[in-house]
């Protein structure tokens, strides 16, 4: 077969994990733990060997041409829309499917052991394989109808799997909440396609049909349009990317997202879900090219994002808040990158951050699991002792998030800054590092009060110590998760805690993920001349980053600054949580910050603002309109009319007693009147 | 299929012909007048399928399978029937929801056999409603299917008082619509007939005379005199307070009939007749709907958000779901009113399962209020999961026919109102809110006393939900063939309406070959 005929094939990517989902669904319970779990596994295992092979066969193409066009059936076809159910395989779908497979096999894994004894095992297993299968065919959508089929598959596997422990109603309401803000982000997608197809015909993204003929592409009539029209599709698009990526304003439903299971945890901030909104604005790069002002909002949004939400992680005390918040900080970082035109450096960062974010949320599902599912950090301390595996490797990503060479976050990171810096955005720069330099401190904070200082889960659990405010979103106290094996770990909450190492099935996972951390800066190294920058240049065809490092001794001085913001980090976090934190339980951070820490525990509020303007005037006003407007005017209206009638007319009253077969002789009376009229005058 | 036979009328007559077999049965014996309601349903089903494959999407006859026979000749009013894309799937609704809603109602334990009376005259009259080319005989079917569903509310609703009074606005409400269509119908036909033709009212003749015959504000009230028949049963707002009452109280098989067929009645009769006769006027008052649609959508879905019955709020979701309709319908291009077509379609197969899973709760809990719901998800999994998936397909979850039929009637607004479709688009969010707010309140959490032990859905059950979700499902990865069969009938009316007035379509560029990408070389 030539290599086209392989491509053709691509569906099988996505073919793979619908299957699981469709098979576990159906005879999920029967099949049983841990079976279920294993068949979910080795299915999308399958669809990243199969990726792998789409990888090698799309290399073996020449650069020009790697675009491959799979129509499997026409999809919509109403007047002068149409779109087909096509797929397309080139080298910004083949980057993602690899790692959304990859990283998605070893959550797949890691599962099976984190999630031994729920009672809905198999269920959970079917949803984990129709998110990758969703995550899927958003990435390998031909058109933007396709991607969004996907997108909006993504949008329900996040609404099933967040609220997955559904009988705890925080997890309801997280669920719910999560997709009612990314319909908000789909409002906006919608439009965007709506005025895609009004201005240039077509929403397929172009390409070579399988026949090698040149198929029609929305990109091609860009450069006809008006500024204002590509501004417009691209803020738009954007709007939809806030939503999925978890921007500011539409970033409200991640930190309640950990309600899922932390699996769900790490797949829907590392390899699905999140990624979607990047990769969106990656592949609409042609509409950011020509409107200098949508990539300007996008940055800044992007900027402080990435600024905003490293501040709000500082203070958190739950161990995976903190990492949902670090989460939308880096996300921040690579639409920084989209802004500056660096697309390659946002889909390199995506990567790394994958790797590392994986580990640091398996991570943290592994010290709960050890921990009788404690998520609050001053409750932890001293765990490196008891579970050195999950301390070793969470280590290397708190390295890697860091940004601390020569681990691969050092890189990604790098390539951002300095590509901002070279697109003269100083100010975006300035933002980056630091934010650069919260990350390093917020993630030693955590670092240190997990694994290192004193073990303070042996004390009493210092509620009555006001550390730090309480912070809004309901998980912190509450229940642990239901199912049988958490429901275990509650009663025994008040136990003494004994930390233990998590079995092999979750470290194997933590394992390959570090080394994936460490190692993964090769992917992309910034030594262009010598021809190491791999993915940029692989993803070249796709997309053209505008900013280039030119100058190596300039590159290398933002390096080191960037590396020195780290390492300043590092270091004060290191002084100021070395001994983890004093008995009374006092945070030393939240004196330092002073009514700051308030803020940042609010999360500068905007949670609560959104929370208390739904609930309380937009209730009010759709409570006015369902009673008074609906029920009183509207309504009201309609039964006055028949009451003036029936008063004012006696003889009308006989209609309305009710009895039917008056208005049916009525009818029969006053239609036989009529036509006897028309006849008389017609003749 | 042999062309002469007329399956047409066999349509119509069949559910007729079984409602009078279900009178002639003994009133003892409840059983045989169920049988027969199955088997006819089950019949009237077999047809229309029959119908849908012999359906022809290459002829260049605007209507198919044609019937007249003179009816009363000195009036010029003739039996005339005829089916052509936009009939052909109202008939197939109907033909669907009707032996499924009776499979729902084996539950119905008092006056089985008027029951099943009522349900054929029903089926039989809105067959009728949507195979008339007529306008005197759609008219007769237009109200004549009043009379049965008023009997179905008032005679088998929930609350014994209650059911009566909102069976009468339904049909106080409706009726008066009517009157102002059968003014409508009358002057249309009587000044056709001044104009120095035979008197008639047959379909196919007024719509060829009167965009040119008549005056331009003729035109224009007699649009209103139909719209205002046609908004009522939509409903359209503000006319729509009779349709929360009507369907709270009805049984579910009437619920399931009155959102799943009934309300298409009115969009229908906008899509046929408004712009069939007046299409200037439909154009230039095509504002005026817009208006109304795009109020309904939003105003539908945020109502549908306060309500503490579960019925009502789907109610109120239908009120949502039909603006989506009549805005694609007066978006004017092939692309908007495909997508209302589709919507009716979809909203035919969410909204009734939508209502047959509620009704199926109402029989377990007695009750619909949503407070008195909790963690049904838990106690009764399967209902949990199949009612969350007919939640999405409402939403209009890519993947579900809703998703199509609302896309293309918003797209279609875009491209001829775009102000109109980015308020309505707001609908899409709203959706999203009401009915996972709902499921949330209702399903999630741990069940209480009075929820923990309920049955879950039976075999019967099952078979009246899961084929509707089924379709929904197939209709939004595969509306190909749906869309196909449409399309031209479509086609003809964007055209009619087009060449009767000065409106023009947007101009959509036909996108160019993709350019040979230019790389730069580093």
């Amino acid at each position: 077969m030539s290599s086209r005929e392989w491509l053709d094939l691509v569906w099988i990517v996505p073919a793979l994990p619908l299957l699981g989902a469709a098979v576990l669904l159906l005879f999920g319970k029967r099949l049983g733990e841990p079976l279920a779990g294993w068949i979910a596994t080795a299915l999308l295992g399958l669809s990243f060997v199969w990726s792998i092979v789409m990888f090698a066969e799309l290399r073996s193409v020449p650069g020009e041409e790697r675009h491959h066009v799979v129509k499997l059936f026409d999809w919509i076809s109403a007047g002068r829309f149409h779109v087909s159910f096509g797929l397309l395989a080139d080298p910004l779908s083949v980057t993602m499917i690899l790692f959304v497979t990859g990283i998605g096999t070893l959550i797949h894994l890691y599962s099976i052991g984190y999630m031994h004894g729920d009672s809905r095992f198999s269920r959970f297993f079917a949803y984990l394989n129709l998110f990758a299968a969703s995550m899927l065919v958003l990435v390998l959508g031909a058109s933007y109808l396709v991607t969004f089929l996907g997108w909006e598959g993504v949008g329900l596997c996040s609404y099933l799997l967040i609220s997955f422990w559904f009988e705890r109603e925080s997890a309801a309401k997280a669920g719910k909440k999560a997709f009612i803000t990314n319909r908000v982000g789909d409002f906006g997608f919608m439009l965007a396609m709506f005025l895609i197809f009004e201005r240039l015909g077509t929403l397929e993204y172009g390409g070579i049909s399988s026949s090698g003929h040149a198929v029609p592409s929305a990109f091609a009539g860009i450069p006809g349009l008006g500024s204002g029209t590509v501004t417009a599709i691209g803020l738009l698009l954007f709007l939809g990317a806030m939503g999925k990526s978890a921007q500011i304003g539409l970033h409200i439903w991640l930190p309640d997202a950990m309600e899922g299971p932390t699996p769900v945890s790490a797949l829907i901030h590392a390899a699905t879900m999140v990624t979607a909104g990047v990769y969106l604005m990656c592949r609409s790069s042609a509409f950011l090219l020509h409107s200098g002002d949508a990539a300007t909002v996008i940055g800044y949004v992007g900027a402080i994002t990435a600024l905003y939400a490293a501040t709000v992680a500082l203070v958190h005390n739950d161990i995976k808040k903190v990492l949902a918040y670090s989460t939308i900080s880096q996300l921040g970082y690579m639409f920084l990158a989209v802004g500056v035109g660096a697309y390659s450096a946002a889909i390199f960062h995506m990567v790394t951050h994958a790797f590392f974010k994986a580990l640091l949320f398996l991570g943290a599902g592994s010290v709960m699991h050890g921990m009788h599912d404690e998520q609050d950090m001053r409750r932890m301390g001293r765990l490196r002792k008891y579970m050195p595996v999950t301390a070793a490797t969470f280590i290397i990503g708190w390295l890697t998030i860091a940004g601390i060479f020569p681990f691969a976050g050092f890189w990604s990171k790098d390539e951002i800054l300095a590509k901002a810096w070279f697109a003269h955005d100083y100010a975006l720069w300035a933002i980056g590092v630091v934010a650069a330099v919260l990350t390093a401190f917020y993630m030693t904070r955590q670092v240190y009060l997990v694994f290192f200082g004193n073990a303070r889960w042996t004390d009493q659990p210092p509620e009555s110590t006001p550390a730090v405010p309480v912070i809004a979103g309901a998980s912190d106290d509450d229940a642990p998760p239901p199912g049988a094996a958490h429901d275990e770990h509650a009663e025994h909450a008040h136990e003494p805690i004994s930390p233990h190492e998590s079995p092999g099935l979750m470290t194997l996972p933590l394992v390959i993920l570090a080394l994936l951390s460490i190692f993964g800066g090769l992917l992309d190294l910034p030594f262009t001349n010598g021809g190491w920058d791999f993915l940029t240049r692989w993803l070249e065809p796709v997309l053209t980053d505008g900013p280039r490092i030119t100058s190596f001794g300039a590159g290398l001085a933002l390096s080191t600054i960037a590396l020195v913001g780290a390492v300043v980090g590092i270091v004060l976090g290191i002084a100021m949580y070395r001994k983890g934190l004093p008995t009374d339980g006092e945070d030393p951070l939240t004196a330092r910050l002073g009514p700051l820490a308030k803020l940042f525990g609010h999360a500068w509020y905007i949670d609560d603002a959104v929370t208390a303007a739904v609930g309380g005037p937009g209730r009010r006003a759709a409570q006015w309109l369902a009673s008074t407007v609906d029920q009183g005017i509207i309504d009201g209206a309609v039964v006055g009319v028949a009451t003036i009638v029936r008063g004012g007319s006696g003889g009308l009253r006989r209609l309305q007693t009710g009895l039917v077969r008056n208005y049916a002789l009525a009818i029969f009376i006053g239609t036989a009147a009529l036509i006897l009229y028309i006849v008389v005058r017609a003749g | 299929m042999d062309p002469n036979f007329p399956i047409l009328t066999t349509l119509i007559a069949v559910p007729f012909v079984g409602a009078f077999l279900v009178m002639i049965t003994p009133e003892r014996r409840p059983e045989i007048a169920r049988a027969i309601g199955y088997a006819v349903s089950a019949a009237v089903a077999g047809l229309a399928a029959w119908m849908l494959f012999d359906f022809s999407t290459t002829t260049h006859q605007l209507f198919q399978r044609t019937e007249t026979h003179t009816w009363i000749h000195t009036l010029g009013v003739n039996y005339t029937l005829g089916i052509d894309g936009i009939s052909l799937f109202m008939v197939l609704l109907t033909a669907l929801l009707f032996p499924l809603s009776l499979l729902a109602s084996a539950n119905v334990a008092v006056r089985i056999k008027s029951f099943i009376f009522w349900m054929l005259l029903l089926e039989g009259a809105l067959m009728g409603v949507f195979l008339s080319l007529d306008l005197m005989l759609f008219f007769i079917f237009f109200e004549l299917v009043l009379v049965p569903m008023y009997f179905i509310i008032s005679g088998w609703g929930s609350d014994p008082e209650r059911r009566v009074k909102a069976a009468l606005k339904f049909f106080v409400y409706t009726m008066t619509g009517s009157a102002f269509l059968f003014v409508g119908i009358l002057a249309v036909a009587l000044l056709h007939a001044k104009d120095g033709h035979p008197l008639t009212f047959d379909y196919v003749t007024l719509s060829n005379w009167a965009p040119h015959g008549l005056s331009r504000t003729t035109a224009t009230w007699l649009f209103i005199t139909f719209g205002i028949a046609f908004a009522v049963k939509v409903p359209l707002f503000p006319l729509h307070t009779w349709l929360p009452d009507a369907h709270t109280e009805a049984p579910t098989a009437g619920s399931v009939i009155l959102a799943g067929v009934l309300l298409k009645m009115g969009t229908y009769g906008f899509l046929r007749f408004s712009l069939g006769l007046f299409p200037r006027a439909a154009v230039d008052l095509s504002w005026l709907l817009l208006v109304l649609a795009t109020i309904g959508i939003v105003y539908g879905a945020i109502v549908a958000a306060m309500q503490t019955d579960l019925k009502r709020l789907v109610a109120y979701s239908s009120v949502a779901h039909m603006g989506f309709v009549v805005l694609g319908i007066f978006a004017l291009n092939t692309e908007g009113i495909d997508g209302a077509l589709f919507t009716m379609i979809s909203h035919g197969l969410t909204t009734g399962a939508l209502f047959l899973l509620v009704g199926m709760l109402y029989e377990r809990r007695h009750t619909r209020e949503i407070a008195n719901f909790r963690g049904l998800w838990k106690s009764v999994p399967i209902f949990g999961g199949l009612f969350l998936a007919t939640a999405f397909a409402s939403i209009g979850l890519p993947g579900f026919s809703g998703f199509i039929g609302e896309f293309l009637a918003l797209l279609g607004t875009f491209l001829t109102h775009r102000p109109y479709a980015i308020v309505s688009a707001v609908g899409v969010i709203l959706a999203a809110v009401y009915l996972l707010w709902a499921y949330q309140r209702a399903f999630t959490g741990e069940p209480d006393e009075a929820n923990e032990h309920i049955p879950d859905l039976n075999l019967r059950e099952l078979a009246c939900v899961v084929p509707l979700l089924a379709l929904s499902l197939f209709l939004g990865f595969y509306p190909k063939p749906v869309l196909e069969m449409i399309q031209p009938s479509v086609q003809t009316v964007v055209t009619h309406v087009d060449r009767s007035s000065n409106h023009h379509q947007p101009a959509i560029p036909t996108p160019k070959p993709a350019a040979p990408e230019k790389k730069e070389s580093r």
